[in-house]
Order: structure tokens, then C-alpha cells, then sequence
């Protein structure tokens, strides 16, 4: 992707997360399926798929921060 | 890494001592732990937190306690002369508060406190031992002390009931981080010591079908002296059946003038019991490198493209839940130019071994 089409890509996002829960509520006696833990989106370490240390390996995976620490011409 | 077995142990063997209590200040409590480590050739990792959550109903808190160890070999490139190889290892601690409390039937507001002390990368480790073997004793060198801070806000609201959410979220962090030196004619030059970051996060989580859930964040973080980095991530979760579920990601992230970075994956999970389940994944990662502005040296890092596969087992009881994962990551760094060849050890290629134990258990 280049540099360019992130905006866009970032709007399309938005606008389909907006359009899906606008148009398709499905109701709590339907989610069976989505509410088992595999399906779940949690904060609890054994179903959270967040690795504490993996922005060491991948930076590119945190919105930002400190990892410049060390560096003096790297912004 | 004996200290962070040590310390992810005593948050099982509190989980069984004594007898235990329905309530803790009134609260239910759960007892939460993680403990992960990243191991390579010349590099070893560790993390582990141990948090209590406490839930009174309409307000939840949860504390958390996180150490971390950090164990690098440091090896100079062989044109280095005034470098010399040493194992350096340090150690984190932090302390977070999170708040979370139901404002409404379908609002909640969200917040939070934390603190760390000590490196947060072993980069940033690496090149402080860089710094120290050239410059320490000079007038001008500071012993490095990285440490810092952070609070954070929001609210979520579900605005469809049971399958539409939206989550704001705002955080402040300012980060003492271990700075870098450049020397010239007026002496040394110390870099950035201290950063601010401010984050503003969107979320949007949603019920499409009886069979998915899906999630699509957008980051915004300013760090002090760079430019915004944008970020979007997409997740989904697709139940294939009673058993089996497909679980797949997407992300990418831009920060001007040069820095991009992509990543997606998916995982593939399947239910041997009521309780139990194993799941294998895979993901990818590539960046271009990391945004520099020097004419003649950088500790800037090169683009990356990395790989990673997973095996994992998890189960999901009553009152104990616990997951075990091993995986593997191979990183690809390109090429160093003249510019950053002093660090052609620290951006060399590795294999990383992947290990991550997690679980929860409800009073």
C-alpha cells in the first residue's frame, strides 16, 4: 500500500464499520456463536491476542511513543 | 528470567492459597496473570504482569503489576575499535490502575494510570551500550535512567444493542527515554531525553451475523519532535461451525515523511471439548524502516519484513481459564547502508523462539 491510499483505506474502514452495525443489529439471542470465548474481543490475557513484547521485533505494530529511545537522529 | 518465572508462579500460587474469598472489598475479585518471552541466539525477552480485578457492579478496577527483563549480547561490528563485546541485562518494573465504570445502560467511561521504570526495548539497550563504550566520562554523558508515565480516558458506548459498539479513547505518556549522542567540534550533543505522546484511539466493534464480529481501530499518536502516525487495524471473527473459527486481522501504519508499515494474519482455531481448544496461526510483517534526518550517521533502523507461526492450546472454564502458545519469528532486516553499518549487529537477521502463558481466575 502506498503512502497515499492509507487515507483512503483508513476512511473505507470507518464507513464500513459505521455501515455494518447500522444496518445488521443481530440480536443477543442469535450470538451464540460470537459469544464464545474464541469469538470474543477482550481485554483478559488468555483471550487477548496482544504480545507485550512484540513491538520490539515489529514497530510498526504500535500507534507510537517512545521507541526513538537511543537515538539521537531518528525521529 | 528465573525472577519473571518467580513472579508469574506467584500469580498462580496466590490463585490457590488459603481459601478462597467470594468477596475483597466488596468486590468480586479475579486474579489475572501473563507471562511471555522472546528468545534469540543473542537476545532474550521477558514480560510478565500479574493483575487483580476487582468488579463492584457498575464500577470494575483492575491493578496490575508488570516486570520485564531484558538480556542482550552486545557484540561491536569488527571495525569498531573502540567497542568491545559485554552482556548487559536490565530489568522493568511497572504499575497500572484502570477504571472502568457503567454511566448509563449503554455508556461506559473508561480510565486509567500507569507508570514504568527501566528500558522498554533491547534496541534501546543496545545502543545505549553503544553510547556508553564511546562516550561515557566525557562532559556531557548522562547515565541513562529511562523511566515514565501515562493516564489515559474514554467512554464506550454500545450503540446497538448487544452487536454495536464505539470506543474513544485518549492517552497521555511522557517517556524519559535513554538518549543518543553525536560529537563535533563543540563537544558531545546529547539527544531527545524526554518525549510526549498523545494517542487518540476510535474503535468500532460489531455483530454483523449470527456467525462474525468484527473490529476496526483507528489510531492517531503525536510524539514530540515527529511527525502524527496513523494507524488502522481490522479484525474479524467467523464461526465456521460448533467447532471450528477462523480468526484474521489486517493492519497498517504511516508516519511521515518515509515510514510505513503493514501486518495481517490469521489464525484457525478448533474445539476438542466443551472447555478445551487448539488453534494454529500465521502472520506477516514488513515495514520500510525507520524515519531518520542524519547526513552522515543514523542508528536509524532499516526495513523489515518478518513471519511468525503459532501453536496454542486454551481452556476455558468456570472459574480457571488459561492459554499456552509457542511460535516462531524470523526477521529480516535489509541491508545497512554507510550510515548505519556500526549497527549492523544490532539490525542483523534473527530467528526469535515464541512463548506466552496467560490465565484468569475467578473467585
Amino acid at each position: 500500500m502506498t503512502r497515499s491510499l492509507l487515507p483512503y483505506f483508513i476512511c473505507a474502514l470507518l464507513a464500513l464499520a459505521l455501515l455494518l452495525g447500522g444496518c445488521a443489529g443481530v440480536s443477543a439471542a442469535q450470538q451464540r456463536l460470537v459469544s464464545r470465548p474464541g469469538m470474543v474481543f477482550s481485554d483478559a490475557p488468555h483471550l487477548a491476542n496482544h504480545s507485550a513484547l512484540a513491538a520490539q521485533i515489529e514497530p510498526g505494530r504500535t500507534a507510537g511513543g517512545a521507541q526513538a529511545a537511543g537515538c539521537t537522529a531518528c525521529r | 528470567m528465573k525472577r519473571v518465572l518467580v513472579f508469574a508462579v506467584l500469580g498462580l500460587f496466590g490463585l490457590h492459597a488459603g481459601e478462597p474469598a467470594a468477596r475483597f472489598l466488596g468486590a468480586t475479585p479475579t486474579a489475572e496473570f501473563g507471562t511471555e518471552v522472546l528468545h534469540a541466539s543473542d537476545i532474550t525477552l521477558t514480560q510478565a504482569a500479574d493483575t487483580l480485578r476487582l468488579n463492584w457492579g457498575e464500577t470494575e478496577a483492575a491493578f496490575t503489576l508488570g516486570f520485564g527483563t531484558i538480556a542482550i549480547d552486545y557484540a561491536p561490528v569488527s571495525f569498531d575499535f573502540l567497542g568491545s563485546a559485554r552482556g548487559r541485562r536490565e530489568n522493568a518494573f511497572s504499575v497500572q490502575v484502570a477504571l472502568r465504570h457503567r454511566a448509563g445502560p449503554r455508556l461506559e467511561l473508561l480510565g486509567g494510570l500507569g507508570a514504568h521504570d527501566g528500558f522498554d526495548s533491547y534496541r534501546a539497550l543496545w545502543l545505549d551500550e553503544y553510547f556508553r563504550q564511546r562516550f561515557a566520562g566525557r562532559p556531557g554523558y548522562q547515565r541513562a535512567e529511562p523511566r515514565g508515565a501515562a493516564f489515559s480516558g474514554g467512554a464506550r458506548w454500545e450503540y446497538q444493542p448487544a452487536s454495536g459498539f464505539v470506543q474513544l479513547g485518549y492517552a497521555r505518556s511522557q517517556d524519559e527515554v535513554a538518549p543518543g549522542y553525536e560529537i563535533d567540534f563543540a563537544g558531545l550533543r546529547r539527544g531527545a531525553e524526554s518525549l510526549v505522546t498523545d494517542t487518540v484511539t476510535l474503535d468500532f466493534e460489531n455483530v454483523v451475523t449470527p456467525r462474525l464480529r468484527t473490529r476496526a481501530e483507528f489510531r492517531l499518536a503525536a510524539t514530540s519532535g515527529r511527525e502524527p502516525r496513523y494507524g488502522a487495524e481490522v479484525s474479524g471473527r467467523y464461526a465456521l461451525g460448533e467447532r471450528w473459527i477462523v480468526r484474521a486481522d489486517a493492519g497498517a501504519s504511516d508516519e511521515r515523511p518515509t515510514f510505513r508499515a503493514q501486518y495481517g494474519g490469521g489464525e484457525l482455531e478448533f474445539a476438542m471439548t466443551e472447555t478445551l481448544a487448539v488453534f494454529v496461526g500465521a502472520q506477516l510483517y514488513r515495514d520500510t524502516g525507520e524515519i531518520e534526518n542524519a547526513l552522515l550517521f543514523t542508528s536509524a533502523a532499516p526495513g523489515l519484513r518478518s513471519r511468525r507461526a503459532d501453536l496454542g492450546v486454551r481452556h476455558d472454564g468456570e472459574r480457571l481459564a488459561w492459554r499456552v502458545t509457542i511460535g516462531t519469528v524470523r526477521g529480516d532486516f535489509a541491508a545497512t547502508n554507510r550510515n548505519t553499518d556500526f549497527f549492523q549487529n544490532l539490525y542483523r537477521d534473527r530467528s526469535w523462539l515464541a512463548l506466552r502463558a496467560a490465565g484468569s481466575w475467578k473467585f
